[in-house]
């Protein structure tokens, strides 16, 4: 924190005292009728626009969302307390605006681009609209690139690409905002900006998240947007727009910006409640009508933007919370379907001890697969297939009945790889180390290990190729590709560190 | 005051009316002796609110008196009103028909707020520059209010000039807290 002298603090009232200028110009303003619940009905402002912000007594603002005949209905961000009735209300001429820029990151602040942290001032000069239209056809070029989020479950079945919308799904407690973390943190030294939005969390929660971020060190290229529980409605409805026009500020200057929405089912429940506050008609759920645009135009303007445009990408993660599993409900159904794709988390596979609780049977990414480098395409395909079977053959099997040698070895496969596919978390790993992973599991080096000891072969596998080859990672990386030679030269590895490992065990 | 469209429509209509019979100023004259009649006679308001008359004898009663002191538009117009059931805003519809006759005649109220009353010398200079920047003769509406200690406040309709001293001393305010 920034600390000032007396002396400092008299010498910039000082200065502020001689620049003040009086000055009076000519004001469109209007009346408070009624306010209340952080909402206000207005009188007059007969030329306000639809989002105009709007300046109320004592610094205050608010932006104008129902424009009615003789009235308008507006919300307040901040203190509704210093609004009262008669007051007057002025027009600004601005529709909303965010301050953007790089002096953001690395910082947490409210949807307003207040500081929160503590750490002085943010200065920068630009400003960002919180609504825009999002980038048309042609603006566009298809989703290409990969990206990574060190989760092998992720990155290998369900591939995120830069300028995609993933969604996350699951019950409170399976892991949600554990996978949005660990894609952050997975993306140090990668030259992508993450903006995380935390809408309607505990405030220990976002103290949380801000301190892993920090530990990590993922703190220097995140910008944390924070509107808890504690904050009014109106700043929780306004966080995921501040945040994505943060975002979009890095997009159209050509870099890579991931922004995670933790989480939309409660940014809902705060619209829901501005909504019903302004007397706009409930519908199903009593969510007003339009709460599928309120999150399709905030998710369409995740983009990857062609090549005129500098090519930059805003990839979005984001979460939802269901209730007992129920996917049916009105929100998660809406943000699937406009989601290229889901991650579906279940807490029965987080009890039983399968974490990231990836249910991968029910995960899909529409468009991904065309992101993923050649290496994954060609150890991911095998992996799939193995599980699909696994998962068939285990509810079988439970039954008791004999099984063939087929069958068998299937279930032990199946069984490895489950293993095989779980992850601690803040531990991401890159392509290269999950490629030569999942390779070991899909052409059966594992099959002869018992089950417990998976996790143990895993690491200490990794340690031993890093040490005694190590140009096979690299040159994976580097190519992108795993070619046949490669192939056979990890297979001789494998071998020999698998009967090493056996004698040690 | 709050206006809302459905009292401009009446007092539209009224106005309209009174252009066809050229009878502007008339009617005008006659409102402003109903608006004091409302305010001072409560046995009027007692009347019109009280439950206990059925609202045909009203109606009758009401045709009676105002046939006797007003003409028949206004005494048409008042029972429209009444039927309606916007005698409440009876006040609002007056003071828009006073706006429609002022801008027929190429004037536009000027509400001024001061300290103290000003001088003629004053209000022929705010006239003649309200005439210079927006071109028209402004009908000046004064009202004294010592809370903003200096200097003055303008309305035009929704438009607001504030350069009292007060509004000025908030401005200082938010200057100097300021992050």
């Amino acid at each position: 924190m920034t600390t000032q002298t007396a002396d400092e603090i008299t010498k910039i009232l000082k200065d502020r005292i001689a620049e003040f200028l009086p000055s009076a110009r000519w004001e469109e303003t209007g009346e408070v009728l009624r306010v209340g619940d952080g909402v206000a009905t207005i009188y007059g402002l007969k030329n306000a626009m639809a989002g105009e912000l709007l300046k109320f007594q004592e610094n205050v603002y608010g932006i104008a969302l129902n424009l009615e005949t003789d009235v308008i209905g507006a919300v307040i961000f901040g203190e509704t307390q210093k609004v009262h009735e008669g007051d007057t209300v002025s027009l600004t001429g601005r529709i909303s605006e965010v301050p953007v820029g790089e002096a953001l990151l690395g910082r947490v602040i409210n949807p307003l681009g207040q500081p929160l942290d503590g750490k002085g001032p943010i200065q920068t000069t630009k400003f960002r609209r919180l609504e825009i239209r999002a980038p048309g056809v042609v603006q566009r070029q298809p989703v290409k690139e990969p990206l990574q989020t060190g989760i092998k479950a992720i990155d290998t079945m369900i591939p995120i690409g830069r300028g995609q919308r993933e969604l996350i799904i699951g019950d409170r407690q399976t892991g949600k905002t554990a996978i949005a973390i660990d894609a952050i943190l997975n993306q140090k030294g990668e030259d992508v900006i993450c903006v995380y939005v935390a809408i309607g969390q505990k405030l220990s929660t976002v103290a949380q998240v801000v301190n892993t971020l920090e530990t990590y060190g993922a703190l220097s290229y995140t910008i944390v947007v924070s509107a808890t529980a504690s904050d009014p409605a109106p700043l929780q409805y306004i966080a995921p727009y501040a945040g994505c026009s943060m975002a979009e500020e890095f997009t159209y200057n050509g870099k890579h910006a991931l922004i995670v929405y933790d989480d939309l089912s409660k940014h809902a429940v705060a619209y829901r409640e501005i909504s019903l506050l302004l007397r706009r008609p409930p519908g199903r759920e009593a969510y007003p009508g339009d709460v599928f645009y309120l999150h399709s135009r905030l998710l369409e303007r995740a983009c990857k933007l062609n090549e005129s445009l500098g090519g930059g990408s805003l990839t979005a993660l984001p979460i939802i919370e269901t209730q007992a599993g129920d996917m049916t409900a009105y929100i998660p159904t809406n943000v699937i379907s406009i989601t290229d794709g889901q991650i579906f988390l279940e807490s029965n596979l987080f009890y039983a001890g399968i974490r990231p609780a990836v249910n991968a049977g029910i995960s899909v990414s529409r468009v991904g697969g065309n992101a993923q480098t050649k290496a994954t395409k060609k150890v991911a395909g095998k992996l799939r297939l193995d599980l699909a079977q696994y998962n068939e053959l285990a509810a079988f099997a439970q039954f008791g009945a004999e099984l063939d040698k087929v069958s068998m070895d299937q279930l032990n496969r199946g069984a490895r790889m489950v293993e095989l596919l779980k992850q601690p978390q803040y531990q991401p790993l890159s392509m290269e180390e999950q490629v030569v992973i999942i390779f070991a599991g899909i052409n059966g080096f594992l099959d002869t290990i018992p089950v417990s000891k998976v996790r143990e072969f895993e690491t200490q596998f990794l340690d031993y190729l890093k040490k005694n080859s190590g140009a096979v990672l690299r040159e994976i990386h580097e190519k992108r590709d795993l070619t046949d030679a490669q192939k056979e030269l990890l297979s001789k590895v494998l071998n020999d560190f698998s009967n090493q490992f056996n004698i040690k065990s | 005051m709050i206006e809302s469209s459905i009292t401009k429509k009446y007092a539209e209509a009224l106005f309209g009316m009174a252009q066809l019979d050229q009878q502007v100023e008339k009617i005008f004259m006659e409102l402003l002796q109903l608006k004091e009649l409302l305010k001072i006679d409560p046995k009027v308001n007692e009347f019109l609110e009280n439950q206990r008359i059925g609202e045909k004898d009203k109606l009758v009663m009401l045709e009676k008196i105002l046939n006797l002191k007003f003409s028949k538009l206004i005494s048409n117009f008042l029972l429209l009103v009444w039927m309606k059931n916007k005698i409440k805003e009876l006040p609002v519809i007056i003071a828009q028909y006073e706006q429609l006759k002022l801008r027929e005649e190429g004037k536009i109220i000027v509400q001024v707020v001061s300290v103290e009353a000003l001088k003629v010398a004053q209000k022929k200079e705010l006239k003649d520059y309200l005439n210079k920047q927006f071109h028209f003769e402004a009908e000046l509406r004064e009202e004294i209010r010592e809370e903003i200690l200096g200097g003055m406040i303008i309305y035009i309709g929704d438009q607001c000039l504030d350069g009292s001293i007060l509004g000025q001393l908030a401005k200082f305010r938010q200057k100097l807290i300021a992050s």
